[in-house]
């Protein structure tokens, strides 16, 4: 196992019921900093694959060690508390609190970890782009714009590690461009990113493409060095 | 920001929250509605009970009541003793005077009456009179048989106390056998002395006292030379029931037991104060009543205890299912709290919040609508308001906190069983 390797995953697998094996025996590495894309049909996995290095799921067999940590020996409350330090999640439908303005959805996600502090919750939707909507509520918000607040709150702690699944699924061109260029951002800070996508131009973005189908990897390309 | 997010998610769900707290509210306004009524029901059952009968009998000292039938004496000792009547007003200037609801003196002796000579008890006593007591603020007060039996009733007339007419009311029993009926008159024969009362009135009481002729008082004192003499006293007075500590042997109470004892309105203690003030008399506690009034009360607290009991669970059983809904309604929330860190004790403490403020606002609504209700049923059941005692208030809120922690208990745990991997998984 590499030194800097943040995320490592050896044998894992996935079983649900018992008889459905979605992933088989993966073994990938990620590189701290790295942007790692993952690509693959419709069901080959790679939200449950993401869900496992999101301290969401468990594997049902092999380990996952994020930033040191053997992350599937840990209880419930412990991979959540893992989570809140280490990995900031955004999702394909953004998951925003529906009631609470911007400014609360990011000061939220700081109020679960340690201390709300607007004006740091304000500069990092200053940072997304969104200085002029915080007061807004997700229903007052463009799709691109809901998904530049989700990944503000994904921001607001500085975990090491942002995994997104699908994060532009819902978004037209332009507004897919405006994410991207946000995760390039944030790639240049030094985050780990790791997206799952459909998208084949944002395939060729990362450092390298994951490829999954059935559950296991093919011909892994390394996209850039 | 904790306020925040509560402020919001209580109003964005106002709907089940409302729900939730009428369902509190419900319980809560019977829970302090029984517990005001609960808190004042000694003393209005007391009062209650009482008015169905006189729970003390005063005789004269070294008087055999085992000798008694029908109120007559029939004791060999002929040297018989009486009380006086000058000094029945004193039963309304004891310590518990506020306590005693009514009384009535009794003068009975036998007599002959009819064609056929029976004999029949005739008694002497006060109907409904109005005696002055002097040095009380309340100045005067009601005493005579309607105060102390006022189930009693007459076909035709009662006898005026004041007019002190040779008038008769008969048991109905008695007017059977003479054939008699109102406006007729009566001859009586004590031991050869001739009297006409004029029959005003027909007396049912489902008792004893059917088999009697009734007069005024100073009738029968007149008609056996008694002026100023009464056999027995009847008194209603208003008790607490007999606990442990009542049922002590005074003579072995420290000075302080026994002042609190002739402080507490027992029974015994009323009646010894009784004793304090009439001259060679013995006060009995006429014990059959005393302890059936007990019994009630301990039996009426139990059935308000069951329905209070009952009054929780349904309105915890309404919290629950608006909580379960709300919590329902929330699933994806609560996964996305989850998923971005919130520790089990977090959620738990925002949904407790919303417990505590369904409770407090639910117990608080509930405490104002109860006063209400605790009115309504000491006006239908006992004719009187209830005194609401401040403690009230806080059992209420408690109580109804209680109920929706109980009622939420079930919602919250599914709530924390929330899996994000499964609500966040897209639609
Ligand atoms: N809770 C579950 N129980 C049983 N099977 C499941 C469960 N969750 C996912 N699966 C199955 O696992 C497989 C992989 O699902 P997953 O969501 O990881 O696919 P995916 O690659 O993300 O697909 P998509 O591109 O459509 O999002 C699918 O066949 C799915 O039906
Ligand atoms: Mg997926």
């Amino acid at each position: 196992m590499e030194k800097n390797n943040i995320i490592t995953t050896m044998n894992l697998s996935k079983c649900y019921n018992g008889k459905t094996l979605v992933l088989d025996n993966l073994n990938i590495a990620i590189k701290k900093g790295e942007w790692a894309n993952i690509m693959g049909p419709s069901g080959s996995g790679k939200t449950t694959l993401l869900n496992i290095l999101s301290c969401l799921d468990r594997p049902t067999d092999g380990s996952v060690i994020i930033n040191g940590t053997e992350v599937t020996r840990l209880s419930q409350d412990e991979m959540a508390a893992f989570r809140r330090e280490n990995i900031g999640l955004v999702f394909q439908q953004y998951h925003l609190i529906p009631y609470l303005t911007a400014l609360e959805n990011v000061m939220l996600a700081q109020h679960f970890h340690s201390m709300v502090d607007e004006k740091e919750a304000k500069d990092t939707l200053e940072l997304v782009g969104l200085g002029h909507r915080l007061d807004h509520i997700p229903a007052h918000l463009s799709g691109g714009e809901q998904q530049r607040v989700s990944i503000a709150r994904a921001l607001i702690n500085q975990p090491a590690i942002i995994l997104a699944d699908e994060p532009t699924g819902n978004l037209d061109r332009a507004n897919g461009k405006i994410i991207l260029d946000l995760f390039k951002k944030l790639h240049k800070k030094g985050h780990t990113i790791v997206i799952v996508t459909h998208d084949p131009e944002i395939g060729t973005m990362g450092d390298r493409l994951i490829r999954l189908m059935d559950g296991r990897t093919v011909n892994e390309k390394v996209t850039a060095l | 920001m904790y306020g925040r997010i509560l402020r919001k998610s209580i109003k964005v769900r106002r709907k089940r929250i409302i729900l939730a707290v009428i369902a509190v509210i419900m319980g809560a306004s019977l829970i302090s509605a029984l517990t005001g009524v609960y808190l004042n029901i000694e003393e209005k059952v007391g009062k209650e009970l009482s008015s169905y009968g006189a729970n003390i009998i005063v005789k004269p000292k070294g008087d055999d009541i085992s000798l008694e039938i029908g109120g007559v004496n029939y004791s060999s000792n002929q040297q018989q003793n009486f009380l006086k009547e000058d000094e029945l007003y004193k039963i309304k200037k004891i310590f518990w005077k506020y306590n005693i609801l009514g009384f009535s003196p009794y003068l009975s002796t036998v007599v002959k009456v009819g064609p056929e000579n029976e004999s029949v008890v005739l008694t002497g006593t006060w109907f409904d009179k109005e005696i002055d007591i002097p040095d009380e603020a309340f100045k005067s007060a009601r005493v005579g048989v309607k105060t102390i039996a006022p189930w009693w009733t007459v076909d035709g007339e009662w006898i005026n106390d004041e007019e002190n007419k040779p008038e008769a009311i008969l048991g109905s029993a008695v007017a059977k056998q003479l054939e008699n009926r109102a406006g007729d008159t009566v001859s009586i024969n004590y031991n050869g002395k001739m009297i006409e009362l004029k029959v005003v009135g027909i007396l049912h009481t489902g008792g004893e006292e059917e088999n009697q002729i009734f007069t005024n008082l100073a009738t029968v004192q007149g008609l056996t030379g008694l002026q100023g003499k009464v056999s027995e006293i009847k008194v209603s007075a208003a008790i607490t029931p007999e606990d442990d500590f009542a049922k002590k042997d005074i003579t072995q109470m420290t000075k302080e037991e026994y002042i609190r004892w002739y402080c507490t309105p027992y029974i015994s203690s009323i009646a010894l104060q009784i004793e304090e003030v009439i001259t060679d008399s013995d006060a009995l506690p006429i014990e059959q009543i005393a302890s059936a009034q007990g019994n009630f009360i301990k039996k009426i607290k139990l059935m308000m205890m069951l329905i209070t009991l009952v009054a929780v669970a349904a309105s915890a059983l309404g919290v629950m299912t608006a909580m379960t809904t709300s919590i329902l309604e929330r699933r994806k929330e609560i996964g996305v709290i989850k998923a971005i860190g919130a520790r089990t004790n977090q959620i738990i403490a925002l949904f407790m919040a919303e417990v505590a403020a369904i409770g407090v606002i639910g117990g608080i609504i509930g405490y104002g609508l109860g006063i209400g209700l605790a009115q309504v049923i000491g006006n239908a059941v006992f004719n009187s308001t209830v005194a609401i005692n401040v403690i009230v208030l806080p059992v209420t809120i408690i109580i109804a906190i209680g109920i929706t922690m109980i009622g939420s208990m079930i919602p919250i745990r599914n709530a924390l069983k929330i899996d994000p991997v499964i609500v966040l998984r897209g639609e």
